[in-house]
């Protein structure tokens, strides 16, 4: 049975491609990496796509600006056009925003930015493990029965979502609106640090575009993709489950919280591949 | 009590700068439409009062904190009445936003500054020679938020003032006139679009125009 062909964008200074390509092939996908000086054709033949993360451009100017100009994201909008899915992981979803993608209400145009962290009792860069969970509304071609809170870790300096779109701040408020908000262990919305690490408006670690199809994700699933990943003392059931796993010495080959995220793209399989 | 600005830009090149500017003329495809762009810290300290302008801009130059003189040229103004307060209340930065020349260290502008014309010393700073029917436009772009913070303490005529950092961007292009070269500095200036606009996100960032747009002095007239 042949394997979805997904396309890992690499703009430079994006440094998780290696680890997003294995992921993918964890997940089932057959991943393709695709550099910024490619000819834009070749992600004709891929059925979906991953922005991973990293810094690119050094995040000259702005996190993901310079890379958000380039023709390979104008071609990849077109593909959206045609229906694919796009995760853009970190610095992957920066660009997603800062090109238009996310959110998406009309073609191109930047509503949302990623301003620096900033929350009660922490500011700037930070790295952690977190939890997040899905709006139960959220339509999202990537939270596709994902329904529990799960951790995964972060590691962002200009992570909150923000805008002044004030059409928008209302739908978050909804907290089932949101496609990805960060919250406790309990599945409760994240109000302050730790839990929320970045001051994100609506708790969002990620959004998505409005078909649904496009997901800008801060927190980084290919870093929680398999169990062994999972730190052993992290509040919840999924450090039981690792401990166990440990134990019983089977650890090595289980599935992490992140890898349903990417297991998403394997439903493409259906889809004619090129 | 004045409040004291400084400028601070590399000696060398600046990547961030030069990383913009090809993005604009090449990615974005305007070619030499763009000339040049550059990229300047500012800073606004308020209300300095525990010892001169002069002692406090002394200070800064010794204090590597903005400036490292190995790799940084700077100047200070005693900024306009009021300036910080406007600043953080998250207004426009006002305009005119300097009042008057402290110090420089930029050799090609000690006459400018020896003859206190400001606006010499502005225009020769945010804009190098170009050539003829080229404009200069400056931004001042800060952060929306409250962005102010407090200077640590020691090494400085005084301890916990507040301060803002804002940057300071010149566009230089070719236009018409320098009302086309101010509109459309400004539409580079602001991202609105995947394909317009760069340097200021209007989310989180606010933006005020020094002053109008310049004509540039050609490299034969600065020599003349």
């Amino acid at each position: 049975m042949s394997r979805v062909k997904i396309g890992v964008l690499q703009f430079p200074g994006l440094n998780c491609e290696d680890e997003t390509l294995r992921v993918l092939d964890f997940a089932g996908c057959e991943g393709k990496l695709i550099r910024w000086n490619e000819a834009a054709t070749e992600l004709a033949k891929c059925a979906g796509f991953v922005i991973p993360g990293g810094f690119s451009y050094q995040d000259r100017v702005r996190a993901g600006v310079i890379a958000s100009k380039s023709p390979l994201m104008e071609a990849l909008a077109r593909e959206v056009e045609s229906g694919k899915p796009v995760l853009g992981i970190c610095n992957g979803a920066q660009i997603l925003v800062e090109s238009g993608l996310v959110p998406g209400k009309e073609p191109g145009r930047v509503d949302v930015a990623m301003a620096r962290n900033k929350t009660v009792g922490r500011e700037g860069y930070i790295s952690a493990w977190v939890h997040v969970r899905a709006g139960s509304r959220a339509n999202c071609f990537f939270t596709h029965e994902l329904e529990e809170p799960f951790p995964i870790v972060i590691g962002h300096a200009e992570g909150r979502f923000h805008t002044r779109d004030e059409r928008l701040l209302a739908h978050l408020d909804e907290r089932e609106n949101r496609t990805l908000y960060y919250c406790t262990p309990d599945g409760d919305e994240a109000t302050e640090y730790p839990f929320l690490p970045n001051g994100s408006a609506g708790a969002l670690a990620g959004m998505h575009g409005l078909d649904g199809q496009v997901l800008a994700f801060m927190p980084h699933p290919e870093r929680a993709a398999w169990l062994w990943q999972v730190p052993e003392d992290i509040e919840g059931a999924w450090s039981v489950q690792r401990r166990a796993a440990a134990m019983a010495g089977d650890i090595a080959t289980r599935p992490g919280p992140g890898l349903a995220m990417i297991q998403q793209f394997s439903r493409l399989s259906k889809v004619e591949s090129v | 009590m004045s409040d004291l600005s400084f400028l601070v830009r590399g000696r060398s090149v600046d990547l961030v700068a030069m990383t913009a500017r090809r993005a604009l003329q090449t990615t974005l495809g305007l070619g030499d439409e763009v000339l040049d762009l550059m990229r300047d810290q500012l800073v606004c300290i308020a209300g300095v009062e525990d010892a001169s302008a002069a002692e406090w801009s002394a200070a800064i130059a010794s204090h590597q904190h903005w400036f490292n003189p190995n790799k940084h040229r700077f100047a200070s103004f005693v900024s306009a009445d009021g300036a910080f307060a406007a600043i953080k209340g998250n207004g426009d930065w006002p305009s005119p936003w300097l009042r008057e020349i402290v110090d420089t260290d930029r050799p090609d502008l000690v006459a400018a500054r020896e003859s206190g014309k400001l606006e010499d010393l502005l225009a020769g700073w945010m804009a190098p020679p170009s050539e003829a029917g080229a404009f200069a436009v400056s931004f001042i772009a800060y952060d929306l938020e409250d962005g102010v913070s407090r200077l640590p303490v020691g090494h400085w005529p005084g301890s916990g003032y507040e301060f803002l950092q804002a940057v300071l961007w010149t566009i230089v292009l070719r236009a018409e006139d320098a009302a086309a070269a101010r509109a459309r500095a400004e539409e580079l200036l602001v991202t609105r679009t995947r394909t317009s606009g760069m340097l200021v996100h209007p989310h989180m960032e606010g933006y005020t125009a020094v002053g109008a747009a310049r004509p540039c002095k050609t490299t034969t007239e600065v020599q003349a």
